[in-house]
């Protein structure tokens, strides 16, 4: 078959499927309904017909015609059959707690660099306040006071205003800040993470001993509790990713230090993508939760309790089971 | 010039999708051409990094005058890898007559301010030709894709300033909490220096990653033209076919 | 050979040609996002600006959303890019050609914030850059391709001149070259044509000859290979 006899003889085909397609694609309210076996045939049909002038090397416009007709066909016959939600679903429910058992010897290493110093720091603070001007300046310990003394109407920040939205897009930012500060500087040999992970704990320690110390403890951890849950627990999981990634460059074994940081990074980067999910939800529940006065006490706690109790549960049973 | 040689598929593309070849190009040959770059421009980076002490706003002001320059061995690289050859920074001294040397005072002037100089920068090192002929040449290659040309300088001058706002922020973000600098900090006199430098830093930095991309996305808009004006790609089909 | 098309198999087993976009068309298609983006708050915050600080919560929102769901929203639309993209003729689709699906756009689109690292999406523009299929991190994690959009191919006139039979039996592939030259002839001086068409003298039995009457039975044999004796 010539090209021209080929293209003579399946014209009408083509130009029908592209009707067919060019109304499906505009939505168009059409008196007769598409017949879907009508569209699936002939996009079967098309895709033969491609296969066939590929083969015999037609000229390049049938071959383009036929490749843009099938893929569009190939698009409309395949729109959002499924949400997608399956990769979600399985980043969720297995992927993500899974990696993160995986690597048990660093979450735990991490949280103890993490955890020692802050109740460390938070001791020592709480017994000498005065230590806490070697973390902060006096500006800033000033600030910190005024934002849980009993008179801020909203917990937490400085302005009253109702700012919650622009306060979790700050949240955000600031957590997510942090959580790259724990991974990627795993990349100075894990170093950097240790250094952060400290870092941070000995800070948020210092605050809260601080605060204590001046008789705020029911404000502060009545507004840290709930979002801290995740906040704090993400703060670790990053660093521990960081850890990975340092190992895999000090100690790469029998790979080459590329091919090791590879693929510590592939298996890191999961933990990160559900640190930063629990850092979404952290902001969140920061922004709109932890800081409204009018919730009381028992409440926040009761919810706190929770939400710590699910975090931890989730880290260390879900997904243990599935195949 | 043995198009049937080329390792690279031509085909009539949109402008875009020629300067992503191009970039696809680089990568391919990210060895070679990064090897051969980085032999000529750290070295280079290094005596501009040092004129600081003459004056602070000089080692910026120096990378980027000698951008064009630069862009020459990339350029000559590129070339060889479209043609599948490999090329390491003793083939470039070889050539440095050809590579280095000439067109020196055109290239330190003229080609510096051309917005397009990446697309027309392949006319004028490899096509050979002098005077009017050159002129008409740059003239016909540039009609219809000075635009695309402009795109592209524009894009990666963008991406240049993007790595460059990286680099200084990886600085900030690195520092612990309740350390970080400050607007005022930064703003003060006295470390008016410190700052200077690092600015020339991060962007000798960028300039180092950033340019080989720059000149192979001009390359391949400037074949795409040459697939336009001359049917290269068919040329490669019919000489292929040739029994 | 190197090109930057990549292929996906449908389930009927035929590739589908890919063109991934890379860092150039996408950078724009961002910047023209964000300008309408920017448009539309500062409208907004022109109209609002009367409401006083419930007006502001409401352009918090506003930006907020423009943010992130923008694209969302556009990405899931019947299009599949947001309105740069389209500018651009892009458009972005699942790495098997499929359509994107909305659990996709979220992560692709909310992956944005580690794109951004450390400032000015730094990371992503060093991905595109490095990555063969310039994939951006949200990209990676999401599976999805910002592909060039395919265009309709415009008809191609061919010119007509008598046909001519092959002097020997042609391969598919030298077909379609001869074809090719004789689809791109109006497009080409008359010198370069001619220089071509000696290149493919020897389907017409004019080996080593050159010149426009060799250029005319060349252009013959295509005619005679499209199928008109």
């Amino acid at each position: 078959m010539t090209p021209l006899q080929f293209e003579a003889r399946y014209q009408a085909d083509w130009e029908e499927l592209q009707r067919l397609l060019h109304r499906l694609q505009r939505h168009e309210r059409v008196p007769e309904p598409v017949s879907a076996e009508r569209l699936a045939s002939l996009y079967r049909r098309a895709c033969e017909q491609l296969a066939l002038a590929r083969a015999r090397a037609y000229p390049t416009h049938i071959i383009e015609r036929l490749n843009q007709l099938t893929s569009d066909a190939h698009q409309v016959i395949y729109q959002q059959r499924e949400l997608g939600l399956g990769r979600l679903r399985r980043l969720i429910g297995r992927d993500f707690p899974c990696v993160v058992r995986a690597h048990s010897a660093y979450v735990w290493l991490a949280t103890a660099v993490f955890a020692v110093p802050m109740v460390t720091l938070g001791l020592l603070v709480y017994l000498n306040p005065d230590l806490i001007l070697s973390i902060v300046d006096p500006r800033t310990a000033a600030a910190f006071e005024a934002m849980y003394s009993d008179t801020a109407k909203s917990i937490g920040r400085l302005d009253n205003a109702e700012r919650d939205w622009a306060m979790f897009g700050f949240y955000i930012r600031h957590n997510i800040g942090i959580g790259f500060q724990c991974f990627a500087s795993g990349l100075f040999a894990g170093v950097g993470t240790l250094f952060f992970l400290a870092f941070n704990g000995a800070y948020i320690g210092g605050i809260a001993g601080y605060l204590t110390e001046r008789g705020l403890s029911s404000t502060f951890y009545s507004f840290v509790v709930t979002h801290g849950a995740f906040e704090l627990t993400a703060i670790v999981l990053t660093g521990a990713a960081g850890l990975r990634l340092g190992h895999a460059l000090v100690a790469p074994g029998p790979r080459t230090r590329r091919e090791a940081l590879i693929l510590a990074a592939r298996e890191a980067i999961v933990i990160v993508y559900g640190a930063v999910g629990l850092f979404l939800i952290a902001a969140a529940i920061e922004a709109f939760w932890s800081s409204a006065r009018w919730i009381p006490l028992p409440l926040k706690y009761g919810v706190a309790a929770c939400c710590w109790i699910g975090v931890l549960g989730y880290l260390w049973r879900q997904g243990r089971h599935a195949r | 010039m043995h198009v049937e040689a080329l390792a690279i598929r031509l085909r009539p593309r949109s402008n875009g999708e020629a300067a992503d070849l191009g970039v696809r190009l680089c990568q391919a040959a990210a060895p070679s051409v990064f090897g051969c770059y980085l032999a000529v421009a750290l070295p280079l980076f290094v005596v501009c990094l040092a004129c600081f002490e003459l004056a602070q706003w000089l080692p910026t002001v120096a990378i980027w005058l000698a951008k064009p320059w630069l862009d020459r061995t990339i350029l000559f690289v590129l070339a060889r890898a479209a043609f599948g050859q490999k090329t390491t920074p003793w083939d470039v001294f070889r050539a440095r007559r050809q590579v280095w040397w000439s067109q020196l005072l055109r290239t330190w002037t003229q080609r510096r301010l051309s917005p397009w100089r990446s697309l027309t920068g392949p006319v004028y090192q490899l096509e050979g030709l002098r005077g009017s002929r050159l002129r008409k040449r740059v003239r016909q290659v540039r009609a219809g894709k000075a635009s695309a040309g402009l795109l592209v300088t524009g894009a990666f001058n963008l991406a240049e300033a993007a790595i460059v706002a990286a680099i200084l922020s990886l600085f900030v973000w690195l520092t612990p909490e309740g350390m970080q600098p400050t607007i005022p900090i930064l703003l003060d006199p006295s470390n008016h220096g410190i700052v200077q430098f690092v600015v020339a830093l991060a962007y000798a930095v960028a300039v180092a990653f950033v340019e080989p991309f720059y000149v192979a996305a001009g390359f391949g808009v400037y074949l795409n033209r040459r697939v336009e004006l001359e049917a290269w790609d068919i040329e490669q089909e019919l000489r292929r076919a040739m029994p | 050979m190197l090109d930057t098309v990549v292929s996906a198999e449908t389930p009927e087993g035929i590739a589908v040609e890919l063109r991934p976009a890379g860092f150039g068309a996408r950078y724009f298609a961002y910047l023209l996002d964000q300008f309408i983006r920017i448009g539309i708050v500062y409208t907004f915050a022109l109209a609002t600006i009367i409401m006083g600080g419930f007006g502001f919560g409401l352009l918090l929102i506003l930006a907020f959303a423009l943010e992130w769901l923008y694209p969302v929203a556009f990405e899931l639309s019947r299009w599949g890019a947001t309105p740069g993209k389209r500018a651009l003729g892009l458009k972005v689709v699942m790495d098997n050609g499929l359509p994107i699906t909305p659990a996709a756009s979220f992560i692709r689109n909310l992956l944005r914030a580690a794109d951004f690292l450390p400032a000015a999406y730094g990371a992503a523009v060093v991905s595109m850059l490095l990555r063969r299929d310039f994939k951006r991190l949200g990209d990676i994690a999401a599976n999805t391709l910002v592909v060039h959009r395919p265009t309709t191919p415009a008809p191609v006139a061919i010119e007509d001149v008598e046909p001519l039979a092959p002097v020997r039996p042609l391969q598919p592939q030298d077909q379609a070259a001869v074809v090719a030259l004789a689809a791109r002839a109006s497009r080409l001086t008359r010198e370069r044509l001619d220089e071509l068409a000696a290149l493919a003298a020897w389907v017409s039995g004019d080996m080593g000859r050159s010149g426009p009457e060799v250029t005319r039975r060349v252009l013959g044999v295509a005619q005679w290979l499209l199928g008109r004796r």
